[in-house]
């Protein structure tokens, strides 16, 4: 494949991905998200009256970032006189979407630039992403986290690629990795994703160490500046400014069985993705929320219509499309997790798009277990989706490395392309 | 790549080959059953539908129970299709007042009730049926 055709391919689907966004911003119901009513109220309430929740009531442990954009969006829209001026602050999440896809082909391009079927298919993956797209959707801080957790990692792959690790790169991304604290609390682990990689590039590199533990140190600097004001306020009112919410005394581990941690429930992962099969599964509950609508938030649940033969049938086609796509991205983090480990030195850039995905697992899987609910109500996909665009990387790149045999690169674009469009009505609200 | 595409595909064949065998040897309940566990344990008598073609045709099976004292047949259909055919063929057979007050449908489940039910009696028959309702 050309450079140009992956190009304009990757421009194909993105605009793709822009129609479809942008639609379902104003159509789906500005109430409709997870936590919707308390982000649209902390949103109203930040704008107009310049206050935060209050103490301990609805999204009072988010920070404002979203907020405050959504907030203004939604002022306007109430300027326009707009039906629904909310849906507004919806298409903040649509642009923070398609900005994001545009990334993940930088991301490929700077990381892979002689493999154009890596930017492709990493297009590809990110944009016909359920979760993605249902995020994108609703009123809720998830994709702008996203959008910047993505911006880090490109400024983070310019570093690497370019063995530049000036303070003119160190400082955008300190700048990013604040601002990314000031949407979503879990945008933490990316800080911790950019310090491995930039000390992993002064261990292996002895010409670069001393610029990169500067970098290091810079990007540290500013990344806790800049949330610093959130984080004082929060510890001000809480005894835990990154999310105050009281945990069982018991060891963290402890609290779940260890089927939580390795059953998949298969076949009802496949044939029975909604909420009341395995409430008490990590990767199921994961996965069906990732790839469908366990928990009733999109093509089903309360507000919405009842669940049908013909929804069902709808999120097991989801399930079984999303198999293939997931085992790919699963093969692709793999890969690069072990060439990063057992060959340090040949190229730190796989870290990139092999850290983020992990981090974010280990995130959720904490939150999971920390904070345990009867539904599976701590498990959802959203809380791992900025670290989409690189687990869209992993799949690039292992669809690249099986694409080297005509014939199985042939067979996936099929495969691929087929449930890609199979996936569209789906993602279209 | 080649150990990751493995690594991942045993990954996966464990997870089917785990689900199959549990599938194989676990004694969950049937559907029909678990309608029956719901009323054992609300002390509500029940006993088979005998002698009703219609419900007998159902395909996850049928009984007769009595919330409060109220009669009621119980079709668990297998789809909303089979549903459907069953409300279908208690509405060619039945007088036009009791369809309209004591035939209801919910998704997969059929009811018919002797006598036009209370709304707890509907309720109660309803949560107890949630499971083959799906």
């Amino acid at each position: 494949m050309s450079s140009r055709a992956a190009v304009l391919g990757s421009a194909a689907i993105l605009l793709v991905l822009a129609v479809v966004a942008v639609r379902n911003a104003f159509t789906y119901p500005s109430i409709g998200g997870y936590d919707a009513q308390e982000y649209v109220t902390y949103a109203r309430d930040l704008v107009e009256r310049g206050a935060l929740p209050p103490e301990g009531v609805g999204a009072y442990y988010t920070p404002p970032g979203y907020m405050a954009l959504a907030g203004v969006a939604g002022s306007l829209g109430r300027a326009l006189d707009l039906h629904d001026p909310d849906h507004l602050g919806q298409l903040v999440n649509a642009v923070a979407v398609l900005v994001t896809g545009v990334i993940v082909l930088l991301l490929a391009r700077t990381l892979w630039p002689a493999r154009p079927v890596i930017w492709l298919a990493a297009v590809g993956f990110f944009a016909f992403s359920p979760v993605v797209l249902k995020a994108g959707a609703m009123f809720h801080p998830e994709p702008l986290a996203m959008l910047i957790t993505a911006g880090a990692l490109l400024v983070l792959a310019l570093m690497v690629r370019r063995r530049a690790y000036s303070w003119r790169l160190a400082v955008p991304l300190g700048l990013l990795l604040g601002a990314g604290q000031l949407v979503r609390a879990w945008s933490l682990w990316m800080v911790a994703v950019a310090v491995i990689v930039l000390c992993v590039a002064a261990v292996t590199d002895r010409s670069v160490r001393r610029s990169a533990l500067v970098a290091v140190a810079v990007t540290v600097a500013v990344a806790a500046v800049v949330p610093a004001p959130w984080y004082a306020h929060q510890a001000s009112r809480y005894s835990n400014p990154v999310f105050d919410r009281p945990q069982e005394d018991e060891f963290v581990l402890a609290r779940r069985p260890l089927e939580f941690y390795v059953d998949a429930r298969f076949p009802d992962i496949v044939f029975h993705p909604w909420q009341g099969h395995f409430n008490d599964r990590f990767v199921p509950v994961l996965y069906a929320e990732t790839w469908g609508d366990y928990f009733g938030i999109w093509s089903w649940g309360p507000g919405r219509a009842d669940r049908t033969d013909a929804i069902d049938a709808s999120l097991v086609r989801q399930s079984v499309l999303g198999l293939l796509p997931t085992a790919l991205a699963l093969a692709g983090l793999v890969a690069l997790l072990g060439l990063a480990i057992s060959r340090p030195r040949e190229d730190v850039g796989r870290l990139v798009a092999a850290l983020p995905p992990v981090a974010a697992l280990a995130s959720v899987l904490y939150l999971a277990v920390a904070y345990p609910t009867s539904d599976g109500d701590t498990i959802k996909g959203t809380y791992a989706l900025a670290a989409v665009p690189a687990l869209a990387l992993c799949f690039g790149f292992a669809v690249d490395w099986l694409a080297r045999r005509r014939f199985v690169g042939t067979f996936l674009a099929v495969a691929l392309v087929v449930s890609a469009l199979a996936m569209l009505p789906f993602l279209v609200w | 790549m080649g150990v990751a595409i493995v690594l991942v595909a045993s990954l996966l064949v464990a997870q089917v080959v785990a689900g199959v065998v549990r599938e194989a040897v676990s004694d969950e309940a049937s559907y029909l059953e678990k309608v029956q566990i719901c009323l054992t344990e609300r002390e509500t008598p029940f006993e088979p539908a005998v002698g009703d073609i219609i419900a007998l045709s159902a395909a996850r099976g049928a009984l007769r129970s009595s919330p409060e004292g109220n009669e009621v047949t119980v079709a668990l259909g297998g789809s909303e299709k089979d549903a459907e055919r069953l409300y279908r063929d208690y509405s060619a057979v039945a007088p036009d007042d009791v369809v309209r007050t004591r035939l209801e449908r919910h998704r997969k489940v059929v009811f018919l009730w002797d006598r036009e039910p209370s709304q707890a009696q509907r309720e109660f028959m309803y949560l107890c049926t949630l499971d083959a309702q799906e």
